[in-house]
């Protein structure tokens, strides 16, 4: 599948943490093609590609879940108090649409905003999550009757391609993380594998990273790599912060990331010409990398990430070639880590 | 012909901010161009005025007005990597704007407003509202270069913003304000009237408006009936005395507001005539809030104003919403007054 629609079908569905069904579903869809998938009980898809016989067995993790807002109350007018499940940014939150996943159906709504004449005077404050209420312009019984606290409320978004070979939408964190665990498993068919693998489209990493937690407890790999989104460079960021759209992967180097397999990582894509930058952090990595290091006895853990801009609003972009390229990446640590320089 | 409520949708779907208006000219001019009694000028501050021939004379000189413009985005610079500086055309909280899909300059590419990641942001970044130059628009252009070839400076920007029904019978979409007032006026126009009056389509309010008064002068109306679309804040959070009016009300017949002391008159005898016939409508509760007919009720030897408005949640925002019931009885109530306003 060309890498646009592969994007385009990972994010189409949604998928908040702890609720990650619809997305599991089209992700499971498209993993089946390369080994037998199955639910853990936490939710998160895992596919079995290649057995793991006692020796070495990698794991390449991506995460399912989305960010959203989760409904908390319904107030005596019909309006949706709501809390964020995962990190929504709240600086662009007021007078956002957003899709209510009610029971029988998606329900639009409106967050609330504050008319001009009311905001006080001087410097404004964005919201604060208490405070956010979203209008599904229904009066107090139709709203109880249509809505039941818990219910999702995510945010409307659109995918499209934007400029010049970039992608944009919502839940491109991590689904197109997703998508090139999927184009490595693609460029991997066919080809004979000396160790177990398991791809993993793990579930709640937005609200803790349980799901890679249990999955890697689950599936017992010798290393794993997280594929999730990092920084991308903007007019705002400082220099040094951030990997570059269109310049590959963003090796990670941690504390919490096995040495030896971030130089592989970067040994292997100066082999194989595949372009990659460092992401070089201090101390955790902020990905499922820090949850499955420390499952069982220990798993060896790399992060390949991708840069992204815009992150947790509905505007998510990423670059096409930047999704590829980490795929490339991900299929050449599988067949040659073991023995790269 | 189109009904009421489909001009309102097609009418937001259109790119036309203050002093670019041409689009939505020419969408109106286009559906109501072969109505009877209808002729047709334009002026030079680009607004389209209709004078509509009626069962006879009119006693009093009668003109509606509502405005063709939207709020958006202007383009003022590119960086050197591609990114889009703008500005904002009328009054858009910057709170508003982060996150957000808009459509740039004629060819309506997507672009991508924000800055950079919340993870990234200072504590006090992400407590105070942006300020707008902080803001950027991502066209996915790699360099200035790239960025020129698809969008000159002075580009303007809109929402992205699809219309969609939702919840009890209400509208959601962007520039209701006051698309909506044109849809009304080209109902005005559809069926016979009593008396000749003019329709104005008028260009600029969202930035002081130039166009009313250059139409007023135009016109030289007695009487200025001002279609608009208000804040309704009767939206959480707010106390009821501070809703100003509300959706389910019907009309919004002004006193008064921050631009014009109405006429106080016209205003009182409306609101008789509204209850007589069991047409919903309710006023402002404060003084709130501004519109054309503080230009038009000083135009020349003056004119006497009246203010209808749609009370609206969300002007200026991505997505504003309208109920059915209050344009379908503003509707009826602005078709009274082309009837009576005319004889006083």
């Amino acid at each position: 599948m060309d890498t646009v629609k592969l994007l385009e079908a990972l994010t189409a569905p949604y998928g908040n943490s702890g609720a990650e069904k619809p997305a599991a579903d089209a992700a499971e869809k498209l993993l089946s093609a390369y080994g037998e998938v199955r639910r853990d009980n936490l939710g998160s898809v895992i596919c079995s590609v290649s057995p793991a016989n006692g020796g070495r067995h990698v794991l390449l993790d991506a995460h399912l879940d989305q960010i959203a807002l989760i409904v908390t109350h319904i107030d005596e007018r019909g309006f949706l108090a709501v809390e964020p499940c995962g990190g929504i940014d709240l600086r662009g939150i007021l007078g956002s649409e957003v899709v209510v996943l009610a029971k029988g159906g998606a329900l639009p709504g409106v967050v609330c905003t504050i008319p001009p004449h009311l905001q006080s005077e001087g410097e404004k404050e964005n919201p604060k999550r208490e405070d956010i209420r979203v209008d599904i312009g229904f009066g107090p019984e139709k709203a109880a009757s249509l809505v039941r606290l818990g219910d999702r409320v995510m945010m409307k978004g659109r995918f499209s391609e934007i400029g010049d070979g970039y992608v944009s939408g919502p839940a491109l964190d991590d689904r197109s993380g997703c998508a090139a665990v999927i184009e490595a498993l693609e460029l991997l068919k066919g080809k004979k594998l000396t160790c177990g693998l398991t791809a993993v489209f793990s579930s709640r990493e937005e609200t803790g990273g349980q799901g890679a937690m249990a999955a890697a407890f689950g599936t017992e790999p010798t290393e794993a790599i997280e594929t999730d989104v990092s920084f991308g460079a903007a007019p705002d960021t400082a220099e040094g912060k951030t990997g570059e759209m269109k310049k590959g992967p963003m090796v990670g180097f941690s504390p919490v990331l096995d040495m030896d397999i971030s130089a592989k990582l970067c040994a292997l894509a100066d082999r194989h010409g595949i372009p990659y930058q460092c992401e070089v952090m201090g101390r955790s990595t902020g990905t499922n990398a820090d949850d499955m290091m420390r499952t069982r006895s220990g798993v060896r853990c790399g992060t390949t990430s991708i840069p992204l801009l815009f992150m947790h609003t509905v505007v998510e972009k990423v670059a096409v070639c930047d999704v590829q390229n980490t795929g490339r990446l991900l299929a050449a640590y599988v067949l040659e880590g073991s023995d790269a320089e | 012909m189109k009904t009421m409520f489909e001009n309102i949708a097609a009418l937001s779907a259109i790119a036309g901010t203050s002093g670019d208006e041409g689009r939505v000219r020419e969408y109106i001019y286009n559906e109501i161009k072969d109505l009877p009694g209808c002729s047709f000028s334009s002026d030079g501050a680009g607004n389209l005025l209709v004078a509509k021939k009626g069962g006879s004379p009119a006693k009093n000189r009668l003109i509606f007005t509502a405005h063709m413009d939207e709020v958006g985005f202007i383009i003022t610079h590119i960086t050197d990597s591609g990114f889009l500086r703008f500005t904002a055309i009328g009054g858009i909280d910057t709170r508003l704007m982060s996150g957000k899909r808009v459509l740039v300059g004629c060819g309506l590419i997507p672009g991508l407003m924000g800055s950079k990641a919340m993870h990234q942001a200072s504590d006090d970044e992400r407590k105070k509202a942006a300020n707008i130059d902080e803001l950027y628009i991502d066209i996915g252009a790699d360099s200035k270069e790239a960025a020129e070839k698809l969008v000159r400076l002075g580009d303007r920007a809109v929402w992205d913003t699809d219309f969609t029904e939702f919840g009890d019978s209400r509208i959601l979409g962007k520039a209701l304000d006051d698309r909506a007032g044109c849809a009304l006026l080209m109902e005005l126009l559809k069926d016979e009237a009593a008396h000749d009056f003019t329709a104005a389509f008028t260009t600029r309010e969202e930035v002081g408006g130039n166009g009313a008064s250059s139409a007023a002068f135009g016109a030289e109306p007695d009487i200025a009936v001002v279609v608009e679309s208000t804040t309704a804040g009767d939206v959480a959070g707010v106390p009821e005395e501070k809703w100003v009016c509300h959706q389910g009300g019907g009309p919004v017949v002004s006193f008064i507001d921050r631009g014009t002391v109405y006429d106080m008159d016209l205003y009182t005898t409306i609101m008789d005539w509204a209850q007589q016939e069991h047409i919903p409508a309710q006023t402002k509760h404060g003084r709130y809030g501004g519109n054309d007919a503080a230009h038009i009720h000083s135009s020349r030897d003056g004119v006497r104003p009246v203010a209808v408005s749609l009370p609206a949640r969300y002007i200026h925002a991505p997505a504003a919403s309208l109920l059915r019931s209050d344009v379908e009885d503003t509707a009826k109530l602005l078709r009274l007054l082309r009837d009576r306003l005319t004889e006083l």
